[in-house]
């Protein structure tokens, strides 16, 4: 953007021109795209530097603002309890706790721990020696998700659909946090033919958005949830507390 | 686009109004998650603590200066913008083994637009803040100036200067900046914004 072509902008910017100037003026901005470009840049920048030197000290006094909040929160945590009133402290915690545990159950939404359980995973029956059923068996009912989730994936590869190990892996998914997979599993068995393990996936899949808070989300699921599933009554419990 | 104020633009305004009280609160609620992820991912709280006062300040400029109305919830809008951010930060200081924690959000079209918008703002506010800086000493100092008096006698007047002069020297600089930032390769991304 050369000096001219700034002076120019400024005179139009200013009003300084006269009738027949600004009319050339237009045409080029109509018709000149690259003049346009640069006239449009030059507006901004007249902008962010106007805007910039008057707001300087508005930004400077809302970073102090923000550093002593900060500096607070630091502080508060760093707090060193002098020896002699720690026994006090003590005391009057420990009635801070009983008086805030009772009305923790009020306040508090629920959380994913408190619904999560499973019925233990069988896979195989007395006699069968498929070791990776057995071990999956083990390391999902021990537990130990993220163990358990390549064995899902050869297993499902043989067989994609077998449903159960579908639920159960979208369970160990939300266990290991892979929220946005186990979704996807999750409908595939919601929207399945197979309607056997529709409840469950609802229910759990309420129970993943209740993981990541998303109490909208969880709310929605639960609401398809059938009134005559085994988890009906649970499903009112956990709806009353949203 | 539709600029129904969410209840949430409460923050918006305390940040315009440096309300200390509902400034606290948006502290006390919504930094210790983005502490808790800039931790998780390769940071200190120190560095969580710069992150989300630059985010608020590009806020508050935001607002300022164009009005942002903030019509969706804030938490989702904010945590996006400082995990974005400091996402940038990790990739300029090419620290390779980040292991990312994809933490999942819920995140509505709403709030990705308005994040988008706002990081937008901070972009172009960057490039212009970080050329102009690149001018040389008498540059700024005329560019202030002229920008903080506005009338270009008084300017030529205070830099004991002729007024001619003075303006000649003020299209030279803005068209040093200018050209500045149209070199700089982030131009391209920022231009029709």
């Amino acid at each position: 953007m050369d000096e001219n072509l700034l002076t120019q902008f400024e005179a139009y910017l200013n009003n300084e021109m006269s009738k027949a100037q600004q009319t050339a003026f237009d045409a080029k901005l109509a018709t000149d795209a690259d003049f346009k470009a640069d006239f449009e840049l030059y507006k901004k920048l007249n902008n962010f530097l106007a805007y910039k030197f008057a707001n300087e000290d508005a930004e400077k006094e809302l970073r102090n603002t923000l550093n002593r909040l900060q500096e607070k929160k630091v502080e508060r945590k760093a707090k060193v309890v002098p020896l002699f009133s720690l026994k006090k402290i003590l005391v009057a915690a420990s009635v801070v706790l009983l008086v805030s545990l009772s009305v923790y159950k009020f306040t508090q939404k629920p959380s994913f721990t408190d619904f999560a359980h499973y019925d233990e995973l069988t896979l195989t029956v007395r006699g069968d020696d498929e070791t990776q059923l057995k071990m999956l068996e083990k390391y999902f009912n021990n537990k130990q998700f993220d163990k358990a989730l390549p064995l899902f994936e050869s297993l499902l590869k043989e067989n994609p659909n077998d449903n159960k190990l579908l639920l159960y892996k979208a369970l160990a998914l939300v266990e290991t946090n892979k929220i946005n997979e186990s979704l996807a599993l999750f409908d595939k068995l919601i929207t399945s033919d197979n309607t056997l393990y529709k409840d469950n996936a609802l229910w759990y899949k309420s129970l993943a958005y209740l993981k990541v808070k998303d109490y909208k989300q969880c709310k929605i699921t639960l609401e398809q949830l059938s009134t005559d599933s085994d988890y009906a009554e649970e499903a009112k419990e956990l709806l009353n507390s949203l | 686009m539709s600029s129904t104020k969410h209840k949430d633009h409460r923050y918006i305004e305390a940040l315009l109004n440096n309300d200390s009280r509902i400034l606290s609160e948006l502290y006390q609620k919504f930094t210790p998650k983005i502490i808790a992820y800039v931790k998780k991912n390769s940071g200190d709280e120190t560095q969580a603590n710069d992150l989300v006062q630059e985010v608020l300040v590009t806020i508050f400029h935001q607002a300022k200066d164009k009005g942002f109305i903030l019509t969706c919830p804030f938490d989702a809008y904010f945590f996006l913008l400082c995990k974005r951010k400091w996402l940038n930060l990790l990739k300029k200081k090419s620290i390779n083994k980040v292991t990312i924690e994809d933490d999942y959000l819920s995140i509505s079209d709403k709030q990705e637009e308005q994040a988008n918008d706002t990081e937008r703002y901070e972009m172009q506010n960057s490039l212009f803040e970080t050329k102009f800086q690149e001018l040389g000493k008498k540059c700024k100092e005329l560019l202030k100036m002229s920008f903080t008096i506005k009338s270009m006698e008084k300017v030529a007047e205070a830099l004991n200067i002729s007024y001619g002069y003075a303006r000649k020297k003020k299209s030279q600089c803005m068209s040093q900046l200018a050209k500045l930032i149209k070199a700089d390769t982030s131009f391209e991304m920022i231009k029709n914004y």
